[in-house]
Formats: C-alpha cells, structure tokens, sequence
C-alpha cells in the first residue's frame, strides 16, 4: 500500500481499529480471524498498525530530544555561533558588545554559505587596524580548527604585495573559528577594467600582476584553487592583490581525507564557473589547477565573457561541458572583424592568433598539456608584450610530436619515480607516476623541501614572519606527508624534524616523527644502509630525554647493531655509545656508564687519532665532560679535573673558542671547583664559561642567565653583595628578554630563584617559586620518576625547612628518597650526590 | 512580557488567535534565546527540548497566576515552536544538502554527521501536515506529545479531550504515522 491509497483508507482502517480496541482481547483475536479469512492484506496491515500502537520502543516515544542528539549538537553549534553574531549585531549598545577576540566588528560585508565576512577594526594598545573578519560556519566540519590552526602558519608565510594577508585566525574552543585578512578597498578587476576602458596591453600588464602573486604563493606550496574576479580585487592605485588565497582548500572535504565527500558533486568547494576539469572530476588540484583559473580570468578580461557559459545546465551537462568540450577562442566571443568590441573595447584581431593560444593552452582540459607553471604562462604573455613569439602557438602546431617530448621527458626527468617503480611494480606505476607529477612542481627534491621550509622563516624573505619554530616544523611534518620522495630520503628528513622538535621542547610530537622514521627504515631500508641507525640513535635520545630510559637502552642498543650490520664503525655509532652511557647515568648506574664512557673515549681517540677536524670531536668532548661530571658527584676530584680540563683544550682546539662545549667544560670544571670548595677558582671557571657562553650566543641563552645566576649566589655567599646583585639582575633581564622556554629551562629558571630568594632572606616567595620549579619540573619529565624531579623535591624541602615547616619539609623530603629510590632500584649509589645534569 | 503572556494565557475566554499569534512570538524568541544560554551554561553539546520549554515556562509565566489550563496551552504554543525551530534548521540544511551543483556557492557546507536523523525529522514533519489533513487533532497530539514533551492530561486539557482520548489519539497517530513513514515491506 503506498501512501496515497492508505490516506484514502485511513477512514476505513481508523473505524476498523476503533471497533477493535473496543473489544476485549478474545473479541478481538476473533474479529481478527474473520478478517484474515475475508482479507488477509487488510488483517495483515491492521496487524500492523496495532502492533505500532502497542509499540513503546517506537522513536515517536522518545520525542524530539532523542530523536538526533548528533543532530542536535550541530544545531546547538549553529546556535552557538549565531547567538555571537546576532548578539553582536543586534545588540549594539556599545562598540564593545560587537567584537570577536581583539577585534570589533563594524559592518557586515557579506554571508554566504561558509559564513560572514565582517569589516572590523582591532583597536587596542598593541596596534590600530582595519581588518577583514570571515567568520566560518561551525558545519564546515568538526576538526575545521584544528585544520585551521596548521593551514594559518602556511597561509602566513605567504607575504606578498599582491596576496591580502591572513594576519590571524581564532580557533578557540566555544567560538566560530575566525579568520582575520587584510582589509581590501578594492573593485574586482574585470570591473576595473571595463569602467576604466582599459587597452588590452594594460590589461596584460595587470594579469601579469596576477600571475606574480600567485607565482609567489605556488613558490611557497600553495595553490589558490578559486581564482575568479570577485576574489582578485584592484585598489585605486591599480595594485592587483589577491583574496582567499588558499582558503578554499581549508574547507575541502578532499582535503579532509574525505572519500565518499568526493563524490558528492555538491560539496566540492569552487565556483563551478570557473573550475577547473579536475576540479569538476574530483581529481587533486595542484599548480596546475591556477593555471587553468588564470586562463579563465585571462579569457573574461580579453573578451569580456566566461569561456563557459553554464547558466541553466544540469550537473551533468555542465561536467560535460567543462571536462569534455574545448573552450572557443576569445577571439570569437568579441563582436565582428573590424570594430572594436562594445563592451571591452577591444578588437577581434588583436586576440587573434597569439593571445587565443596563450589563453588556450591555459585552459587545456589536461594538466600536463597546460602551462607547467605560472612563470611559464607569464613568460609568454611578456613574450607576446614583446613582440616575441609565444610558445603556446608552436605548440598548437607540433601538438602531437610536442605532447611525445614532453611525456618523455617527464619520465627521464622524475629520477624518483624509475626508483620507485622498481620496488613497486608495474601495478603501481601510474598512481606513482601521478603522485610524481604532483609533487614535481612542489619539491624538486629534498634540499628544496628544506629550503623553502626555511624560507619561512627567512627574516629577509619574510620580514617580520610570525612563524614560531615550532609553526615552522608543523608546516615541515605535514608537507612531508604529502612528500613523495625516495625512502631514504623520507627517513632523513623525518629524522631531523623529530630532533628539531625535540631541540623546541616538543617531545611527544617529535618522538611520534622518530618512531615513524624508524618504522619506515626498519621496512623500506636495506640492512646495509645506515639511516637505520641514526634513526634509532636519534629516538633513543629523544626517548631518554622523556625519561623513558629502558626503552631508551634498547633502542641504543639496537642502534648500535645497526651500525654494526651496516659496517658503519664512524662518527655516529661512537656518538651513540656516549649516549647509551649518559643513559646508564640517569638509570643511576653510574659504575657502568663511567666504564663505558672510559671505553668510548678510548674509541674515541683511536678514531680521531690524525684527523683534528673530525666531527666526532664534539660527542668525543661530551664523554668527557660526562665522565667529569659523573668524577665530580663521585669525588673523584682529580680524575675528574683531568678529564674535564681535557674536554675544554679538546673543545677549544677542535671546536672553536666560541662553541657551547667549550663553555659547558668550564662550567663543569666551575661545579667541580665549587663542591671541592675552591670558590676562587670556581668564580674563574664560570666566569670563562659566561665569556664563550656569549661569544657563543650574542643574543643570550638559557646558558647565559644559568652561569651569570650560579656565579652570583657564589658572590652573596661569600658576601659580596654588589657584584652578586648585578650580576643576578643580568640574568633576569635576560630572562625577560628570551621567548619561554622549555619546560625544562623554566624549571632552570626557578630554581636559580628560588636559590637566590632563599640565600636573600626572602623565604615565603622563595617557597612558592621552588613550588613552581617542581611544577615545571614535573611537567618536563611527563610526571614520571626523574633524578631532577627527586631533586627538586629535595630542595623544596630544604626551603619549608627554612621556612620554619618541617612537617612539609619532611613529607617532600620522603617523596624525594621514594622517587630516588625508585629511579635506582638496585642500583642504588654509595653516595648521595647527583651527577651533573648533562641538559 | 512574562505578565503579557500570563495574561493572555491566564483569561481562557479571550484565545483569540491574534493574542496567541503574539504569544508564540514571544516564544519562539525566547525558546532560541534560552537554547543559547543552555548551550553556553558549562559548554554543553546538546539540547534538552524538554528542560528548554520548561526554562521558557517559568521565564514567560507567573505560576502564581495561571490556571493549568493556561499552562497547557503555554506548553502547547512551545511545543508548535520547538517544532518550528528545529524544522526551519534542518530543511535549511537538507536544502543546502541537495542544493545544486550549479548555485555559485564559494564554500561548501559540509553535512553534518547522523544527517539521517535530521531527514527523519523533517519527513515526520511532512507527514504531520498530511496527518492534519485527514485528522487535525491527531496531529496535534503528535505536536504535543513528541516536540513538546507534554503528558496525556495536559494534552487533554489543551484538546480540551480526556485523557484517555488523549491517549488513544496517540496511539491511532502512531498507527498512521507508521503507513506513513515506514512503507510495508
């Protein structure tokens, strides 16, 4: 029964099922029996309708609240985002009420399917400026912000006169995820040059404008992907700059990873108009993609029409149209020979022949037939400003024995893509070779990758990029998730950006990009090659760092068995053993790691016998200043004095008289003077450690402010009150002065204070500043047992004793023993001196 | 504005429909208005339509003052308005969903996740008005009972019905809306 018939036997059905709730259950089973003999469709529907009437499970029970809660939550985050903008917008009592993070919210522009788009103004102690709010729509998708907040650092680094720049991004939790561009007073270049009846050299010469900026972005790894008028404006200066500048891909569901979001032709993020075939076939867009747009807008500017026109087609006839049928010369769409056309002014024989090939060739349905690049298609149009010949034409000519070299070519030129085929076979031949094409006009090979990596954050390239470090590595991982480079090549560079992220503090993520870099070699590598090896060596110091030291030991271990397999006997594995020392170290096996750092430093000088300017030097002056640390906690003063004093000449002779190793020799041997009880010679080491520590780091380093602090509580203890201050308030100032640190640093940091606050008298503060030390303390070790955890306990029991509280100075010094205890299991040493620390 | 719609409420002669008309207004706005405020309160993801209605209630109403007649008509008008609200949101999405290729949007809007459940809603909202057509007062029932979260009695005061009649209405709506929306198999 469909719906129409049972709306029209509903009065029927109703007086039959009225009748029958009237009845008592045996009525009715009788009544029921009779109607399936007479009807057995009709007794089977009122079967039905009675058993849905008896059903409470049904959802109509639960009632609406129930019915969708995913449903539900997506209205409740459109609620939530327009509750901010109409309070915003409507309730304007005063300027305040109109605003979003710093900024103030002035008049709507416009609202389109994404969101709203505000003019606004940030008006606050730090800087005057009127901005572009685009305000997303929460239904972009659920991880849009944090999508969000690694495509910003990229869009960021795009800094060009042409290009509006994205200057922040709000992806708080609890609002609309904002982005916050440059604020364009401009008209949209088709409009431009028709009310200024602009001459078509002139409007090559602003195309060209077009062509920089977006040249620019593709040199920094980002494609527009919607280039149409409305989004290329031009100020009253005739400046070209470009919006949205890789926007498009922050809501592409491709992007997202997406595949079923793919085939839903409604959702791809473009402006049909203008997109691109692959684009319309859901095929990845690249470089290629603005290529085809810039032909498009060149084509309106030319002739003053779309190369399509699409209004009134279906989905299916406007996929035809774009992806099958060549677009007709520009020329053609001017009116008749001989007159200038009426609404560009421009006339038919000028777009004929040259320029008609040079928009044509831009607007091949194929990637591979178009430009190869933006300069490429420039390059062209100054040819035909020239009066040079345009490369297109030819082209149009030898199409065949031109598409034949290219081809070839390609498949000589992707050395990448012969390797790869080898391992992955011919069924893999194609995706590969597609990947290649991609990625070709990306990276044209590591190094580059590198670079523009670094470009980034090129002060003269990029002054006043905001990029932190650690942006700068977000944006490194994720495009080395789309780099298609050889196996090696891959391990290398998620290698050095595991340990790049560990030099910045960022552990977890750095040991997540080591571990794949080992997974990936111990699968793609050869025995023979040892990139294994430092790839082990590099998570086994990462892993060390985070205190997980077993782990850390095994993978030393079978780091160094790599080297072994690999026949590698140099620089790396001799680091490594240095490294499964210093672990021994912090295992509290101090017995062990000074006889292997004994070992390694023999290795070490057999190794480095002839060769003063070997790299090894500075893991061969690291083992030594270990194993004078390890002497020191030892008192093994005379040791340790030797290995250390060995570690400075070595360092200054090999290293230079300005490397940190020399400085952290001095330092040690100043530690080692201060607990033998020499102050005066103490003061003298740390001082030359302070004098290399600047020449070092001009600009000042954690180092720096550590000695500078150590040599003035020297000062205050031996009373002399003067320089110890001085010398105390430099360190702070250089505090003041450096990003935060690490969380380790900051623990430095604190303690140093804490340190002075106490040995100043001023116990309270002292108190809470070590509480902040332990803090941080606890934070940098992940809260797992660590000898410098233990440490600071200890010292904050040490202050509450100061501080006249010894019930808590007793419980922090039992927490220290537990943790200390703990950390060295059997391995408890005869003494209860710490080794230096070795950060 | 809470005494104007106890008033209205409260005299259970002057139910002209211009009054009420008003009084949904209020509702409607007031209803978005606290569906905000919950989900602002302690970053809450979803929406209780029950506790909203019951939020408005007490907002817009002097219990004091009203009959129980006058609050079951209140709960009927939020019960309409709920309907509204979360029908108005999810043929706007639907919409958008199956919106052409063509329409020179710049973004896409993404479907939300469960969509389906959102479709559900909207073709129980279809077959609502089609119910209404052959028996307005099921459909009320309907409105009553599942957008507005109301019980039997207060169902039947506003039908101004028993409550058992109240009852089997539900049940006979359920019946229908069951050849409705699920199509024999």
């Amino acid at each position: 029964m469909d719906k129409q018939s049972h709306r029209h036997r509903w009065k029927e059905l109703e007086s039959l099922l009225d009748e029958l709730l009237e009845m008592s259950a045996s009525e009715r089973n009788q009544r029921l029996c009779s109607i399936e003999q007479r009807d057995p469709e009709l007794h089977k529907t009122l079967q039905r309708l009675l058993n849905a009437m008896d059903d409470d499970e049904s959802f109509l029970e639960h009632g609406a609240q129930n019915i969708g809660d995913t449903a539900l939550e997506a209205l409740a985050e459109e609620l939530k985002v327009h509750t901010r903008l109409v309070e915003s917008a409507d309730e304007a009592d005063g300027p305040n009420d109109r605003a979003l993070g710093k900024y103030r919210l002035i008049r709507r522009l416009g609202a389109g399917g994404m969101g709203e788009v505000w003019e606004a103004e940030r008006d606050d102690e730090v800087m005057r400026q009127r901005v572009a709010i685009k305000i997303l729509h929460p239904l972009v998708g659920k991880d849009a912000a944090q999508r969000f907040d690694r495509e910003r650092h990229i869009l960021a680094a795009l800094q060009h006169d042409g290009i509006a720049r994205i200057l922040d991004a709000g992806v708080a939790t609890g609002e609309p995820p904002y982005l916050v561009l440059e604020y364009v007073d401009g008209m949209a270049v088709t409009e431009f040059c028709r009310d200024n009846s602009l001459p078509v050299r002139d409007r090559l010469v602003l195309f060209l404008q077009v062509c920089e900026a977006v040249a620019h972005a593709h040199r920094r790894l980002v494609v527009h992907r919607d280039l149409k008028p409305s989004n290329i404006l031009v100020d009253h200066r005739g400046r070209v700059k470009l919006l949205d500048f890789g926007i498009a891909k922050l809501l592409d569901p491709q992007e997202i990873g997406a595949q079923e979001a793919v085939t839903r032709v409604g959702l791809i993020a473009m402006t049909p108009e203008y997109a691109a075939p692959e684009q319309i076939r859901g095929e990845p867009v690249t470089t290629a993609t603005d290529v085809y747009g810039l032909g498009s807008l060149l084509y309106e500017l030319l002739s003053g029409s779309r190369p399509f026109d699409i209004s009134g087609l279906s989905n299916a006839e406007l996929q035809k149209l774009i992806c099958d049928t060549a677009a007709a010369p520009p020329s053609s769409k001017t009116e008749a020979a001989g007159r200038a056309d009426s609404h560009t002014g421009i006339r038919r024989d000028a777009l004929r022949g040259d320029l008609d090939s040079v928009v044509l060739k831009a607007l091949e349905k194929e990637p591979d037939d178009r430009y190869a690049s933006v300069t490429e298609l420039a390059d062209d149009i100054r040819n035909f400003l020239d009066g040079r010949p345009v490369s297109a034409k030819a082209s149009t000519f030898g199409y065949r024995a031109g598409k034949f070299i290219k081809r070839h070519k390609l498949s000589i030129a992707s050395s990448v893509v012969a390797v790869t085929i080898l391992t992955v076979g011919l069924t893999g031949f194609f995706w590969q070779a597609r990947e290649a094409e991609l990625q070709r006009a990306r990276f044209e090979s590591t190094g580059e990758f590198l670079f523009t990596l670094f470009e980034q954050v090129d002060p003269d390239l990029n002054p006043g990029s905001n990029l932190t470090a650690v942006g700068l590595l977000d944006v490194g991982a994720e495009q080395l998730e789309r780099l298609a480079a050889g196996p090696e090549a891959r391990v290398d560079l998620l290698r050095v950006l595991g340990v790049l992220y560990s030099k910045l503090g960022e552990r977890e993520q750095s040991e997540t990009l080591l571990r794949q870099a080992v997974t990936e070699a111990q699968a793609n590598l050869p025995p023979s090659n040892n990139t294994t090896g430092q790839a082990l060596s590099s998570l086994g110091r990462v892993l060390a760092e985070r205190g997980q030291l077993d782990e850390a030991e095994d993978v030393q271990r079978e780091s160094l068995e790599a080297f072994r397999i690999a026949g590698d006997f140099g620089r790396w594995p001799l680091g490594v053993a240095g490294d499964l020392a210093r672990t021994y170290a912090l295992q509290g096996r101090w017995r062990e790691a000074q006889t292997a750092l004994r070992e390694n430093i023999d290795d070490h000088q057999s190794y480095l016998a002839d060769d003063p300017r070997n790299l090894a030097h500075r893991s061969y002056v690291e083992a030594l200043i270990l194993l004078g640390e390890l002497q020191t906690a030892t008192d093994d003063w005379t040791t340790a004095r030797t290995n250390l004093e060995l570690a400075a000449t070595t360092a200054k002779n090999s290293l230079g008289a300005d490397h940190p190793l020399l400085a952290r020799s001095f330092e040690a041997l100043g530690n080692l003077m201060r607990r033998a009880g020499n102050s005066d010679e103490a003061r003298e080491q740390l001082l030359a450690a302070l004098q290399v520590n600047q020449q070092a780091y001009p600009r000042g380093h954690q180092a720096t402010a550590r000695i500078s602090a150590a040599i003035a509580l020297m000062d205050l203890k031996d009373g002399n009150n003067g320089d110890a201050h001085e010398l105390y308030q430099s360190a702070v100032q250089l505090w003041e002065t450096m990003p935060e640190g690490t969380h380790a640093e900051r623990a430095d940091q604190y303690e140093i204070v804490a340190n002075w606050q106490l040995s100043t008298g001023a116990i309270d503060i002292a108190l809470t500043t070590q509480q902040a030390a332990l803090y941080a303390r606890r934070l940098a070790h992940e809260s797992l047992d660590h000898w410098d955890v233990a440490a600071a306990l200890r010292e904050l029991s040490s202050i509450q004793m100061a501080a006249a509280r010894s019930a808590d100075a007793e419980e922090s010094r039992r927490k220290a023993r537990a943790m200390q205890q703990r950390i060295f299991g059997k391995n408890t040493n005869p003494t209860s001196s710490e080794p230096g620390n070795g950060r | 504005m809470g005494a104007d719609v106890t008033a209205i409420l409260a005299d259970a002669g002057s139910r002209d429909s211009a009054a009420l008309a008003q009084v949904y207004e209020i509702l409607y706005k007031e209803l978005q208005t606290i569906a905000r405020a919950q989900l602002r309160r302690l970053d809450q993801q979803t929406l209780n339509t029950a506790a909203l209605i019951n939020e408005s209630y007490l907002k817009l109403i002097d219990n004091s003052r009203i009959s129980v007649e006058g609050r079951a008509h209140f709960l009927a008008l939020a019960a309409r308005a709920m309907r509204q609200i979360l029908i108005d949101y999810f043929r706007r999405k639907t919409a958008a969903k199956r919106g052409s290729f063509i329409k020179p949007v710049t973004l896409l809007e993404e479907a939300v996740p469960a969509e389906q459940r959102g479709e559900m809603l909207v073709a129980l909202d279809d077959a609502i008005d089609q119910l209404e057509l052959t028996n307005e007062r099921l459909a009320r029932v309907v409105e009553y009972k599942f957008f507005g979260g109301m019980t039997y009695d207060e169902i039947a005061q506003v039908l101004d019905i028993s409550a058992r009649s109240a009852r089997l209405d539900w049940r006979k709506a359920k019946a229908w809306l069951t050849l409705e929306l699920e199509p024999e198999t």
